[in-house]
């Protein structure tokens, strides 16, 4: 027995051999094939040439077979087709070919690949259906298709593919509804389907089986209510589902999830914010903004200590902020803007030192701006435009020394400009137009030197504007128009070489206008209804001004002009709309 | 005993603060919840008044009627809490599963239920007290850090016995280099227990018939081990199973008869099965998938199956079954894949109507079944369908013209069967379907070369011209005639003569115009 067996053995291990040297070299003719169907392959697959195809740049071949393991191609700008081909690579663990330019269909040959774990073919412009026998494809562990142009449904036979952990097919043209067989899979982590065309609603059977962390849906269109099962899906993550059409009230069980993002921004949600999210004390992100969600803000959010992001802007929200909001000691950004909260800014906020983002506009918020703000010593932007603030503006703000952006206009603030604001130094943004600021225009406002629009107008300011404005560099809007304001308009303006706006109209300005021929960068001029004389040049290309620019002038005169005297007076106005001023 | 409470949240709700309330409605959670209490509780009503706001002292209150102790409060739980404090019991018990499954280290955690790890979930009762609910073990993916197993010496410990308000076990990979069956001792879990997960854990011999004794058992998940023998019988005692996947095993023996009412995933696919699809399955209403993919299973198609009113997606690809396909699957109104392909359904013809009723169906493959007669008309009428495999089996005829309604199918396989006359696709269909239209493997199809468009169609490659090939047609009828009877004929004769006469319209509608100019200008003179 044993003479013979040996021998057996023997052949038996050259079989095998010469079996694996077989399909290795036909793994080498398979990719010169998978090769063909490119384009744009010339200086990248150069050396995709000759028998030792386990060396070819992005061949990866296993160790004792030499057949090829892995193919990764990606980022090179690849074009052409994926050839059927690649179906003959038999031993193909892995494919990698994202980040290039590929058309056409999937081959349904890549159900050939049997056994296959990863399939990356995202970043592309692949377009067709997901093939049918993709769901073959039985140790597929990852599949990532998206940014391509793939049409048609999600196949339900994905849900055949026992080993399936991974599915994006985020940004393709994918439609009709999400299978709900996907969700009836133990080992599925990730679903990312933002950005198609789906539609239907959202499957109770979502939470059936709950090994999912992330769930993105976002940018769909996508109807119906939350599931009440939601509560069942406990280990989710990330939950998106922003940017739907998605109705109904937001379910308590919600509160069940210890997720870090909740995204339901851009749907179509009712009701109140229920107080269970407080207990979500994982999360990191909480957007509920532009849905039409009602009733107060609860304290208890205030309870969300590792959130980072609350957005609830652009809803029906009523009642006060709650001054429990500035328990969340980690918060970077803050916007209740766009709701209908009235009560006063809190001075509790104050305690947000983390914060970057602070915006309260358009709500109808009263009572003075609490000093405390100035303790948000992080604060990048603050936004109150559109409420009923009144009060002086608060000295403090200028210990917000990194604030780029202040607006505070729209509101029923009074007293004059504090001079301390000119020491916020990045300042990019100053507005605060439509109040009623009495008193001069510190001339300190000119150290600004990165301020890229200032706005005061809609005021009662007096006094003349500061020659110091001649060191605004970067200036490209100032707007003063609708104060009291006079004196002649500073030969300095004439350096403001980015200026593009300057408003200055109904005022008492005097003098001539020669100072401005030099800001080349205008284009949107009004002095009108002032008190400015002399000729309007026409050189330099001033005469690109419309006369409209210069109306109301009784003493200016222009070639357009009749007579340097024809000139009605109007009477100056104030429109304190609650409109937003396009900065 | 079951009390009220009234409970009057501070400002702050604390941590762990316990039974905050149970959901206003009757969710999956409190009704589960209730079971679990004694049956005292089925008898009460869960109160529940949730006003507007938590926020100041005992306005924001709410009633809430409150299980008796050892029940637990399934509530919304915040996520970080230092409160927590294990049944010292469960505690040793959840140390000693880690243990066994090379997770030695555990023994350093104070307390299992605090700081959420990874893979254990706890849920209080009304002492404040964690009972711990489901384990979690395996790699199963860097963002879900389950406690790993060591595959060589990995165990499972009847230490889970000791945890008598475990829901759920998920064990993923773990045993699979120390082959062991899966444990008889799990039959003896609490009614809590509902789902119970070992995937590829390389588990071998027969499922122990002591699984039966789970009755509260929702899911049931061995896929991918090594088990071998019959299904046990007492599995037909799981009533209340959802979910039932036993596939890629080597399970011999027959489908048991199973008559779940909740069950809506029945996966056997991968396995040594044999015997008949069973008629039962007929019963188990909320069946969404059926897979018996890939076994050995004989008969005929029951035709109960028909009777399941969402049922998915059904696969009885590569088994034994034997035609022909019942009528009763045309009533599969949601079905949106059946895939039948790789049985071997000899002299089996499909009625023309069959497909009619299947509106929602999208991926139809009856590939390799070696089915004969005339392609049904029906199918054309699948407005929804996009993947449309026929290869492979003996079907006769032309293809029919409503097949050129199919406006979504990406993909259309008619190749090797013994199709005669012309290709009745425009060039639109040609050009979408690409190299997914296949014909090849017909000698008696061929194109209309006089359409415009379709030079370099990839699906025509080796396909003649139909002028050309006039006849050779009349010799493959010939040859019918000997093999397939003189009914078979006629009809695709006459199929052919209509699809013909329908490719011609166009023409004829011209000639009719000319006819009604000529009578015009007889009218004139």
């Amino acid at each position: 027995m044993a003479t013979t067996a040996a021998p057996a053995a023997a052949y038996g291990t050259l079989i095998a051999f010469l079996l694996v040297a077989g399909a290795a070299a036909d793994d080498g003719a398979a990719l010169l094939e998978v090769k063909k169907s490119f384009r744009n392959v010339g200086n990248v697959l150069y050396d995709w040439s000759g028998d030792d195809h386990c060396s070819w740049r992005g061949v990866l071949c296993d160790n004792v077979t030499f057949a090829v393991a892995a193919l990764n191609l990606s980022g090179l700008n690849l074009e052409g087709e994926i050839s059927p081909a690649v179906g003959a690579l038999k031993s193909l663990v892995s494919i990698d070919l994202k980040s290039n330019g590929l058309t056409g269909q999937i081959p349904d040959e890549i159900g050939d690949c049997s056994s296959i774990k990863t399939l990356d073919l995202s970043f592309n412009n692949l377009d067709g259906d997901i093939p049918f026998s993709v769901s073959k494809l039985k140790h597929l562990e990852t599949l990532i298709l998206k940014n391509n142009q793939l049409v048609g449904a999600i196949p339900s036979t994905l849900s055949q593919l026992p080993n399936l952990k991974i599915l994006d097919l985020a940004q393709n043209k994918l439609s009709g509804e999400i299978p709900r067989l996907i969700y009836w899979n133990e080992v599925l982590q990730y679903l990312g389907l933002r950005g198609n065309q789906l539609e239907g609603t959202l499957s109770p059977d979502m939470c059936q089986l709950t090994g999912l962390w992330y769930f993105d849906v976002k940018n769909n269109s996508l109807t119906g209510e939350i599931p009440e099962t939601i509560g069942n899906c406990t280990s989710f993550q990330v939950l998106d589902l922003s940017y739907n059409h998605l109705t109904g009230s937001i379910p308590f069980n919600i509160g069940f999830l210890q997720v870090a993002t909740l995204s339901l921004q851009g749907n179509k949600f009712t009701g109140p914010i229920p107080s269970v999210i407080g207990l979500m004390q994982a999360l990191a992100v909480l957007d509920l903004s532009y849905n039409q969600l009602s009733g107060p803000i609860p304290s208890i959010l205030g309870n969300l200590s590792y959130t980072e992001k609350l957005y609830m802007q652009g809803n029906r929200l009523t009642g006060t902020i709650p001054p429990e909001l500035g328990n969340m000691s980690t918060l970077h950004y803050l916007e209740l803007n766009d709701n209908q909260l009235t009560g006063s800014i809190p001075s509790e906020l104050g305690k947000l030192t983390g914060l970057y983002d602070l915006n309260l506009a358009n709500n109808s918020l009263e009572g003075p701006i609490p000093n405390n703000i100035s303790s948000c010593v992080n604060l990048n932007s603050f936004n109150a435009h559109g409420n009923k603030l009144n009060g002086t503006i608060p000295r403090s703000l200028c210990k917000l020394e990194s604030m780029t952006s202040l607006n505070l206009s729209s509101n029923h603030l009074s007293g004059p400009i504090p001079i301390e604001l000119s020491r916020i130094n990045n300042l990019d943004i100053l507005d605060l137009s439509c109040n009623m600021i009495t008193g001069p225009i510190p001339s300190a406002i000119g150290s600004l030197e990165h301020l890229l629009k200032l706005n005061l107008s809609k005021n009662a300011l007096v006094g003349f504007i500061p020659a110091e404005f001649g060191n605004l560099r970067s200036i490209g809007e100032i707007d003063l128009s609708n104060n009291h304001l006079g004196g002649l308009i500073p030969q300095e303006l004439g350096m403001l070489q980015n200026l593009m706006l300057l408003k200055l109209e109904n005022n008492n300005i005097t003098g001539d206008v020669s100072s401005l021929m030099n800001c080349f960068s205008l284009n949107t001029l009004n002095i009108s209804f002032n008190n400015l004389a002399g000729v309007v040049p026409t050189d330099n290309n001033f005469s690109r001004f419309s006369p409209d620019s210069f109306l109301g002038n009784p003493g200016l005169c222009g070639y357009w002009l009749a007579s340097c005297r024809s000139s009605s007076h109007q009477d100056k106005r104030k429109h304190c709309v609650s409109l937003s001023f396009p900065f | 005993f079951p009390s009220a409470v009234r409970l009057c949240p501070s400002d702050t709700i604390k941590p762990a603060q316990p039974a905050t309330s149970f959901p206003p409605s009757s969710n999956d959670r409190a009704i589960s919840g209730a079971k679990m209490a004694s049956p005292l509780m089925s008898a009460l009503t869960l109160v529940v008044a949730m006003v507007a706001s938590f926020g100041r002292p005992c306005r924001g209150e709410f009633t809430v009627v409150v299980p008796g102790a050892g029940a637990l409060v399934d509530a919304p739980q915040p996520g970080f809490s230092d409160r927590a404090r294990t049944d010292p019991a469960e505690q040793r018990a959840v140390l000693e599963v880690m243990a066994a499954t090379g997770n030695g280290w555990a023994s350093g955690i104070a307390d299992v239920c605090r700081g959420r790890w990874h893979g254990i979930e706890c849920v209080p009762d009304r002492a404040d007290v964690y009972h711990v609910v489901s384990l979690s073990f395996g790699a199963l993916s860097d963002d879900t850090a389950f406690p790993a197993c060591d595959p060589a010496r990995a165990a499972l410990s009847p230490a889970v016995l000791a945890l008598p308000h475990l829901r759920s076990l998920f064990f993923y990979r773990c045993f699979t280099a120390n082959p062991q069956p899966v444990p008889a001792f799990l039959g003896r879990l609490g009614p809590a227990f509902r789902s119970l997960v070992l995937r590829q854990n390389g588990h071998v011999g027969p499922i122990p018939p002591e699984i039966g004794s789970l009755s509260g058992l929702r899911v049931l998940d061995l896929h991918g081990n090594h088990l071998t023998s019959a299904i046990p019988a007492t599995v037909q005692w799981l009533d209340r199973l959802q979910l039932l996947d036993l596939s890629y095993n080597r399970l011999a023996g027959q489908v048991p008869n199973l008559r779940f009412q909740q069950l809506s995933i029945l996966d056997l696919s991968h396995n040594a099965l044999q015997g008949r699809v069973p008629a039962s399955l007929g019963q188990c209403r909320s069946l969404l998938k059926i897979d018996l993919s890939q076994n050995r299973l004989a008969g005929t198609i029951p035709d109960a199956l028909g009777d399941l009113p969402d049922l998915i997606l059904l696969d009885l690809s590569h088994n034994a079954l034997s035609g022909p396909i019942p009528a009763a699957v045309g009533r599969l109104s949601t079905l949106r894949s059946l895939i039948l392909g790789d049985n071997p359904m000899q002299l089996s013809t499909i009625p023309g109507d069959l497909f009619t009723g299947l509106k929602a169906l999208t991926t139809l493959v009856l590939s390799g079944m070696g089915l004969q007669g005339p392609l049904p008309e029906s199918i054309g009428g699948l407005s929804q369908l996009r993947v449309l495999r026929l290869d492979s089996n003996g079907f006769t005829g032309v293809i029919p013209a409503s097949f050129r309604r199919l406006e979504k199918a990406s993909e259309l396989r008619v190749d090797g069967n013994r199709l005669v006359g012309p290709i009745p696709f425009g060039k639109q269909m040609m050009w979408r379907l690409g190299k997914k239209l296949r014909v090849g493997g017909n000698e008696g199809l061929c194109y209309d070369a006089k359409q415009e468009g379709l030079e370099g169609a990839m699906a025509l490659a080796g396909v003649a011209d139909c002028a050309s090939v006039g006849s050779r047609t009349t010799t493959q009828h010939l040859s019918w005639k000997n093999s397939g009877g003189a009914t078979a004929t006629a009809t695709a004769t006459a199929n052919v003569t209509s699809s013909a006469a329908d490719s011609n319209s166009g023409r004829g509608g011209g000639h009719f115009f000319l006819v009604v100019l000529v009578c015009l200008q007889l009218a004139l003179l």
